[in-house]
């Protein structure tokens, strides 16, 4: 399925909602689109993985150079949603250790304020 | 029964779904369960982006899949070449922080015998793992 994405201002935070397969085809076009929002202003960004219907290592390694981009500026990335593979493939590679991995967008927003 | 898949694909980051998809219908169509098709279509997808990022000498390269009522057999080959980009990834385990190097540990998570021989001979490699089909 073809990449797309969208985002939205939440606070002081960005919803970012992500749709299609995340792979070494769509993975420029996904670190295009998440430093552009970066570029935007953006010091908080939340990935909502709902729309997700693929992602490899080629995606998970666009997040953790967005991840370092953004610690860099006391930034943060956060995710939400995402169904079992997805979901599946952030434990196996232990990157739901530092990465906030929230069940939904709703469910992150009412988080509030950790940092 | 058996089948057999052989894809001769361009070295293009679009030849990575392609890949997936075809052999994604194909195991629909045998009536494969959704949870092992999408653990063989993220191995498969390791392999072809690991193909399409390194092998860098060679325009082409192969997906071959032998079905069966019991496994998926799968071997990705890279053309290979003089100058065939080592396959970097065979050495390395994931650092936490780092951007790469984590195509190995899924598709070692999600499939089984997954190996990688370097063909000596014509300098490419061959990337394999099998999945059970049995229900």
């Amino acid at each position: 399925m073809e990449f797309s994405a969208g985002h939205r201002r939440y606070g002081d935070r960005v919803i970012v909602s992500l749709d299609g397969d995340l792979d070494v085809n769509t993975s420029e076009r996904l670190r295009a689109t998440l430093l552009d929002v970066i570029e935007e202003g953006a010091g908080r960004l939340l990935v909502d993985l709902d729309g997700v219907t693929f992602l490899d290592s080629t995606g998970l390694g666009v997040f953790v150079g967005v991840a370092h981009r953004l610690r860099a500026a006391n930034g943060e990335l956060a995710f939400a949603g995402g169904n079992d593979r997805v979901r599946g493939v952030f434990h196996v590679t232990q990157l739901s250790r530092i990465f906030p991995m929230h069940e939904s967008v709703n469910a992150a927003l009412a988080v509030g304020e950790p940092h | 029964m058996k089948v057999v898949i052989e894809m001769t694909l361009p070295r293009d980051a679009g030849s990575a779904p392609l890949a997936r998809h075809t052999l994604d219908a194909s195991l629909r169509g045998l009536g494969v369960d959704s949870d092992v098709r999408a653990d063989i279509a993220l191995a498969l997808g390791e392999a072809c982006a690991n193909v399409i990022q390194h092998a860098r000498s060679s325009d082409e390269y192969e997906v071959r899949a032998l079905l069966d009522d019991l496994r998926c057999v799968i071997d990705v080959i890279d053309g290979g070449g003089p100058d065939a980009g080592q396959v970097d990834w065979e050495a390395t385990h994931a650092s936490l922080y780092a951007e790469s190097g984590r195509g190995l540990q899924l598709m070692r998570a999600f499939t089984e015998d997954v190996n990688i021989l370097e063909r000596i001979h014509r300098d490419g490699s061959v990337v394999h793992f099998e999945k059970s089909l049995a229900r």
